[in-house]
């Protein structure tokens, strides 16, 4: 009997143990396309393009290794890397917190339960999701010193001498970040609207017991819960921020004079236009080191204001 | 039935097996669309295709080739149309015409000679030619014109120094377009200003230009062209480089204040419009609606408003003489054979270029205007002058003695189109003085010989 039971209970185990064998590898097989996608279209270019930024390729000649030599000219000897960084942090230090208080204000007001919420919202989140060539030709329109709607309401209003926007080189930069503060800050709305609907309300109810105006319970219970939305808002916001290329590419052409050129725009130039592919490589790495070392930074950041639960 | 198992647990093996199937049929998938393309073979060809209708009974399956090109404008579909005549009349070759926008050409073609598949055949502007053979990347065509006796003689002497690197025959001349002076002559005639005429200078463009201007009627003098700047500074005598390309002249006080002149056209004169009063036209826009009197382009702009009839007289004129005499911008198409043609395949690609640089070719297009033919005789033939408009058509074989490419250095994409642009952007803008500014387009310049110094170009293949 206990022969039988043992026998039976290691045959239980054995088809227990079979049966979640052939779902692992049934798993394996479902990932597989994904995952060898993953290495062939993003991991091994990006390996391949580490070891080319070694090497000076212009794409028609066989490659020849340089060592650091690329990345001695980009960190030491490359001033339009400087400028093009420049213009880059330019537009992030406009468009992220911008984008982000507009976005938080929108998504406070929908969140106050007014009328026609739901109407607002998609109107809001409409420009997220138009072709980013149309808005941008609409809004060169918008931007024309001469015939453009925007300085027509500058000079009714009483402003004498509006910018030029697109063709200064001063309000170049300014004039895409506002751009694009209006053409993300609805994703972004969305994003915060969530993180408002997850506010528990007894919080409130115990703010406004204890005599926290509207204000107070902004500050003190709805700032500090939505730190985390907060916090992934800003991230990805910095990151997106940081590799913008079709709008400075359409709008400007990275002008006037490479005022609005960016680093992705330089990076695309350098590869495909100059003939620099090995360069080019690694721009892309030291821009990737970059962006790693501000998340980075965030993420070690968070703890002194992210409110974790 | 097993012991060990139920039913069920045999079906659910089932489903697995099912999916084990799919999900391998997806890698094979993934891994025959990785896989290498198959070489062309003749076999083939005459395996999967029928023969065109006009073609004479083939006793061996044609090869196959491409050619590429960037679209130009209106004229497209015609394109293509040279090569297949080629095809229809050739026994031996079949020509796939490959064409797209000229903002995607480049870097499609970049990317197809780096995957080592681009068209056997491509056109070459002067600019994209010199990259492409400092670069190893087209074949020499010496052999080839030796062993077929082909005379060059017909090809108009810049045009041939165009196609050449380092003393090697690169590429045969396509079509050329001289930059020359459209002119409004209804403004200019109501204005009372002269027409450009042989002896006209810069001063007498200006003088004109402040005629034909009326902020009222919202009419400007000039346009300034991108890029169109130079021939004032060349004819005045100065460069961009010296002559072994070993420092940049930009500094000097001719090129300072030829530039200094081009920007004050607009700044200060007013005879040009602004970017911001452009509203994103371009000049031949403005002209085509009666609003700029005068502007230099290459004929082939002048299509919209041939096809559109326009209710006013234009015509071609003189570009203007400087101190040093007369210079202008030499734009051209040139037809060469790539690195990626396989040896077996040159000789094809080598027929199918002589034909389209053919006079019978240069005739069929000669009278479209699209371009000024690369061939003398036809270029001089009542085939191209006698096809008006414009009337003076002839004015562009006049000035040929003074059409010059820019500069037989690569790289211009960097050097001229950022670099040196974006210096003279800020002077036509009026933003900063030319004196101020080409000192510092002169460290930039001269920093990039530096980066790229001539031992850096390899010959052609």
């Amino acid at each position: 009997m206990k022969g039988v039971a043992r026998i039976q209970k290691r045959a239980t185990a054995t088809k227990r143990g079979s049966l979640l064998r052939h779902e692992r590898n049934a798993a394996y097989v479902l990932i597989l396309p994904n995952v060898l996608g993953f290495l062939v279209f993003t991991l091994g270019p990006l390996l391949f393009s580490l070891v080319l930024s070694f090497y000076e390729w212009d794409m028609l000649r066989p490659m020849q290794l340089v060592g650091p030599k690329n990345y001695q000219r980009l960190l030491f000897g490359d001033p339009r890397f400087r400028q093009v960084l420049r213009n880059t942090v330019l537009y992030v230090g406009l468009a992220v917190p911008f984008r982000t208080v507009l976005a938080l204000t929108l998504a406070v007001a929908l969140n106050q339960g007014i009328r026609g919420t739901t109407f607002y919202r998609a109107a809001f989140y409409m420009p997220t999701v138009t072709s980013l060539v149309a808005v941008s030709l609409v809004w060169r329109w918008i931007f024309n010193p001469e015939y453009g709607i925007l300085n027509y309401g500058l000079t009714s209003i009483g402003i004498a001498n509006p910018p030029m926007w697109l063709l200064s080189r001063t309000w170049a930069m300014p004039a895409i970040a506002i751009m694009t503060i209006w053409y993300r800050a609805g994703y972004f709305m969305v994003i915060f609207l969530a993180g408002l609907q997850g506010i528990p309300e007894h919080l409130y109810d115990a703010a406004k017991v204890d005599g926290a105006s509207a204000w107070g319970r902004f500050r003190y219970v709805t700032l500090p819960m939505l730190s985390p939305t907060t916090f992934f808002v800003i991230v990805m916001s910095i990151i997106a921020s940081f590799q913008i290329f079709t709008i400075s590419l359409i709008m400007t052409e990275g002008g006037p004079a490479g005022a609005t050129e960016t680093i992705m725009l330089y990076l695309y130039r350098t590869g495909f236009e100059y003939f620099r592919m090995g360069y080019a490589s690694a721009v892309a790495w030291v821009f990737c080191l970059m962006i790693f070392a501000l998340t980075f930074l965030q993420t070690r950041l968070q703890k002194s204001w992210v409110y974790a639960e | 039935m097993n012991a060990f198992r139920s039913s069920e647990q045999a079906n659910t093996l089932t489903r697995r097996h099912l999916l084990k199937l799919v999900g391998i049929s997806l890698v094979g998938a993934i891994a025959g669309a990785c896989a290498p393309k198959a070489e062309p073979t003749a076999g083939a060809a005459a395996a999967t295709e029928a023969p065109a209708p006009t073609k004479p009974a083939a006793k061996v399956a044609p090869v196959k080739i491409t050619a590429g090109a960037w679209a130009i404008a209106t004229y497209a579909e015609l394109q293509g149309e040279s090569y297949k005549r080629f095809s229809e009349q050739s026994e031996a070759v079949d020509v796939e015409w490959l064409q797209m926008p000229w903002a995607d050409y480049w870097t499609k073609m970049t990317t197809l000679l780096a995957a080592g598949a681009a068209p056997e055949i491509s056109l070459y502007t002067p600019e994209t030619f010199l990259d492409h053979a400092a670069r190893s990347a087209i074949r020499s065509l010496d052999s080839l014109i030796d062993r077929d006796g082909y005379d060059l003689s017909d090809f108009y002497k810049v045009l041939v120094d165009m196609s050449m690197w380092k003393g090697k025959m690169g590429a045969i001349p396509a079509y050329h377009s001289p930059i020359v002076c459209f002119y409004n002559k209804t403004i200019l005639s109501e204005a009372g200003a002269e027409f450009p005429k042989e002896t006209w200078t810069w001063a007498d463009l200006r003088e004109a230009a402040l005629k034909a201007t009326d902020a009222d009627k919202g009419i400007w003098g000039f346009g300034l062209e991108r890029e169109m700047w130079a021939p004032i500074i060349w004819s005045n005598g100065g460069e961009v480089w010296n002559d072994d390309f070993s420092a940049s002249r930009v500094d000097e006080e001719v090129f300072v204040n030829g530039l200094q002149w081009w920007g004050d056209l607009r700044n200060v004169d007013h005879v040009a419009p602004s970017p911001a009063e452009m509203a994103d036209m371009k000049t031949e826009m403005l002209f085509q609606t009666g609003k700029l009197t005068m502007v230099f382009h290459p004929l082939s702009r002048s299509i919209p408003w041939v096809d559109a009839k326009v209710p006013f007289e234009w015509d071609l004129g003189w570009a203007p003489k400087g101190d040093q005499g007369r210079s202008l911008r030499l734009g051209a198409g040139v037809w060469g054979i790539t690195k990626d043609c396989k040896p077996e395949l040159v000789d094809a690609a080598w027929d199918a270029i002589k034909w389209v640089s053919g006079p019978e070719e240069g005739n069929i297009w000669a009278g479209l205007h699209i371009n000024v033919p690369a061939r003398k005789s036809v270029a001089e033939s009542p085939a191209f002058l006698d096809t008006p408009p414009p009337e003076s058509l002839g004015i562009q074989l006049e000035m040929m003695p003074y059409a010059r490419m820019p500069y037989k250095l690569p790289g211009s994409s960097e050097w001229w189109n950022n670099i040196l642009s974006n210096g003279v952007i800020l002077v036509e803008l009026g933003e900063e003085k030319a004196a101020d500014q080409m000192q510092e387009v002169k460290k930039l310049l001269d920093q990039w010989l530096v980066d790229n110094p001539m031992s850096k170009w390899t010959e052609l293949v």
